[in-house]
Protein backbone atom coordinates (compact mmCIF):
# COMPACT_ATOMS: atom_id res chain seq x y z
CA UNK A 1 0.00 0.00 0.00
CA UNK A 2 2.82 2.37 0.90
CA UNK A 3 4.45 1.69 -2.47
CA UNK A 4 1.27 2.54 -4.37
CA UNK A 5 0.97 5.91 -2.64
CA UNK A 6 4.59 6.72 -3.29
CA UNK A 7 4.32 5.82 -6.98
CA UNK A 8 1.16 7.86 -7.39
CA UNK A 9 2.72 10.90 -5.77
CA UNK A 10 5.84 10.52 -7.83
CA UNK A 11 3.82 10.40 -11.03
CA UNK A 12 1.61 13.26 -9.86
CA UNK A 13 4.63 15.46 -9.42
CA UNK A 14 6.21 14.60 -12.70
CA UNK A 15 3.25 14.44 -15.08
CA UNK A 16 0.72 17.22 -15.60
CA UNK A 17 -2.20 16.75 -17.99
CA UNK A 18 -4.85 19.11 -19.37
CA UNK A 19 -7.71 18.48 -21.79
CA UNK A 20 -8.34 20.79 -24.72
CA UNK A 21 -7.27 21.52 -28.27
CA UNK A 22 -4.02 21.83 -30.19
CA UNK A 23 -4.32 24.75 -32.63
CA UNK A 24 -2.04 24.55 -35.65
CA UNK A 25 -1.42 25.30 -39.34
CA UNK A 26 -1.80 29.07 -39.11
CA UNK A 27 -1.33 30.49 -42.61
CA UNK A 28 0.57 33.57 -41.44
CA UNK A 29 2.75 34.76 -38.56
CA UNK A 30 0.39 37.68 -37.91
CA UNK A 31 -2.71 35.49 -37.68
CA UNK A 32 -0.87 33.13 -35.32
CA UNK A 33 0.28 35.99 -33.08
CA UNK A 34 -3.17 37.60 -32.94
CA UNK A 35 -4.89 34.38 -31.90
CA UNK A 36 -2.19 33.36 -29.41
CA UNK A 37 -2.38 36.79 -27.78
CA UNK A 38 -6.16 36.53 -27.56
CA UNK A 39 -5.90 33.04 -26.02
CA UNK A 40 -3.47 34.38 -23.43
CA UNK A 41 -5.74 37.38 -22.66
CA UNK A 42 -8.83 35.24 -22.04
CA UNK A 43 -6.79 32.77 -19.99
CA UNK A 44 -7.08 29.57 -22.04
CA UNK A 45 -3.47 29.31 -23.26
CA UNK A 46 -1.65 26.30 -21.75
CA UNK A 47 1.38 25.87 -24.02
CA UNK A 48 2.76 27.49 -27.17
CA UNK A 49 5.42 26.82 -29.77
CA UNK A 50 6.10 30.01 -31.73
CA UNK A 51 8.64 28.38 -34.05
CA UNK A 52 6.01 26.01 -35.43
CA UNK A 53 2.99 28.31 -35.03
CA UNK A 54 1.01 26.03 -32.75
CA UNK A 55 -0.41 26.23 -29.25
CA UNK A 56 -2.64 24.36 -26.80
CA UNK A 57 -5.80 25.76 -25.19
CA UNK A 58 -8.09 24.37 -22.49
CA UNK A 59 -11.22 26.11 -23.84
CA UNK A 60 -12.25 26.61 -27.45
CA UNK A 61 -15.55 28.57 -27.56
CA UNK A 62 -13.98 32.03 -27.26
CA UNK A 63 -11.22 31.16 -29.71
CA UNK A 64 -13.73 29.92 -32.30
CA UNK A 65 -15.63 33.21 -31.94
CA UNK A 66 -12.43 35.18 -32.34
CA UNK A 67 -11.37 33.23 -35.46
CA UNK A 68 -14.82 33.76 -36.98
CA UNK A 69 -14.69 37.52 -36.35
CA UNK A 70 -11.18 37.72 -37.81
CA UNK A 71 -12.31 35.82 -40.92
CA UNK A 72 -15.25 38.23 -41.34
CA UNK A 73 -12.90 41.20 -41.07
CA UNK A 74 -10.64 39.76 -43.75
CA UNK A 75 -13.65 39.15 -46.01
CA UNK A 76 -14.80 42.75 -45.64
CA UNK A 77 -11.34 44.02 -46.46
CA UNK A 78 -11.54 41.86 -49.56
CA UNK B 1 -6.78 26.78 -42.78
CA UNK B 2 -6.32 26.66 -39.01
CA UNK B 3 -6.82 23.23 -37.47
CA UNK B 4 -8.03 22.37 -33.96
CA UNK B 5 -7.08 18.89 -32.73
CA UNK B 6 -8.84 17.67 -29.60
CA UNK B 7 -6.71 15.83 -27.06
CA UNK B 8 -4.89 15.85 -23.74
CA UNK B 9 -1.66 17.78 -23.33
CA UNK B 10 0.82 15.80 -21.23
CA UNK B 11 3.67 17.75 -19.65
CA UNK B 12 6.49 15.75 -18.09
CA UNK B 13 10.26 15.63 -17.90
CA UNK B 14 12.24 14.13 -20.77
CA UNK B 15 12.89 10.77 -19.06
CA UNK B 16 9.19 10.20 -18.38
CA UNK B 17 8.40 11.31 -21.94
CA UNK B 18 10.79 8.70 -23.33
CA UNK B 19 8.93 6.05 -21.33
CA UNK B 20 5.56 7.24 -22.65
CA UNK B 21 6.84 7.13 -26.25
CA UNK B 22 8.13 3.63 -25.57
CA UNK B 23 4.71 2.53 -24.24
CA UNK B 24 3.04 4.08 -27.31
CA UNK B 25 5.40 2.19 -29.64
CA UNK B 26 4.53 -1.09 -27.94
CA UNK B 27 0.79 -0.39 -28.39
CA UNK B 28 0.59 0.20 -32.16
CA UNK B 29 1.09 3.96 -31.64
CA UNK B 30 -2.48 4.12 -30.40
CA UNK B 31 -1.93 6.64 -27.54
CA UNK B 32 0.06 9.61 -28.84
CA UNK B 33 -1.43 11.96 -31.45
CA UNK B 34 1.60 14.25 -31.73
CA UNK B 35 5.06 14.48 -30.21
CA UNK B 36 5.26 18.24 -29.53
CA UNK B 37 8.63 18.93 -27.90
CA UNK B 38 11.05 17.55 -25.28
CA UNK B 39 8.51 17.81 -22.47
CA UNK B 40 5.11 17.78 -24.18
CA UNK B 41 2.92 15.19 -25.90
CA UNK B 42 -0.59 15.36 -27.32
CA UNK B 43 -2.43 12.19 -26.29
CA UNK B 44 -5.88 10.78 -27.12
CA UNK B 45 -8.24 11.75 -24.30
CA UNK B 46 -9.71 8.25 -24.15
CA UNK B 47 -6.25 6.68 -23.69
CA UNK B 48 -4.82 8.85 -20.91
CA UNK B 49 -5.95 6.53 -18.09
CA UNK B 50 -4.43 3.46 -19.79
CA UNK B 51 -1.21 5.32 -20.51
CA UNK B 52 -0.95 6.45 -16.87
CA UNK B 53 -1.55 2.91 -15.62
CA UNK B 54 1.16 1.54 -17.91
CA UNK B 55 3.59 4.26 -16.86
CA UNK B 56 2.98 3.45 -13.19
CA UNK B 57 3.59 -0.22 -13.96
CA UNK B 58 6.86 0.67 -15.69
CA UNK B 59 8.00 2.89 -12.80
CA UNK B 60 7.13 0.15 -10.36
CA UNK B 61 9.24 -2.35 -12.27
CA UNK B 62 12.15 0.06 -12.17
CA UNK B 63 11.79 0.33 -8.41
CA UNK B 64 11.74 -3.42 -7.90
CA UNK B 65 15.38 -3.68 -6.96
CA UNK B 66 15.38 -0.90 -4.33
CA UNK B 67 12.19 -2.43 -2.89
CA UNK B 68 13.99 -5.73 -2.50
CA UNK B 69 16.81 -4.06 -0.61
CA UNK B 70 14.31 -2.44 1.76
CA UNK B 71 12.53 -5.71 2.52
CA UNK B 72 15.87 -7.49 2.97
CA UNK B 73 16.96 -4.84 5.43
CA UNK B 74 13.72 -5.24 7.38
CA UNK B 75 14.30 -8.98 7.63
Amino acid sequence: VTDQIRLWEMEGERVVTSNGYLMKEFPSEKEYRDVVRYAEDVGVLVWKDDANRRFFINGIEQIQGFLKREAEKRKQRG
Amino acid sequence: MVKAVRGTLVKCDASIKAMLVDIDNRNNNDFIIEDLDEEHLLVKETKVATLKAQLNQMLKERLKDPEKEVSDAED
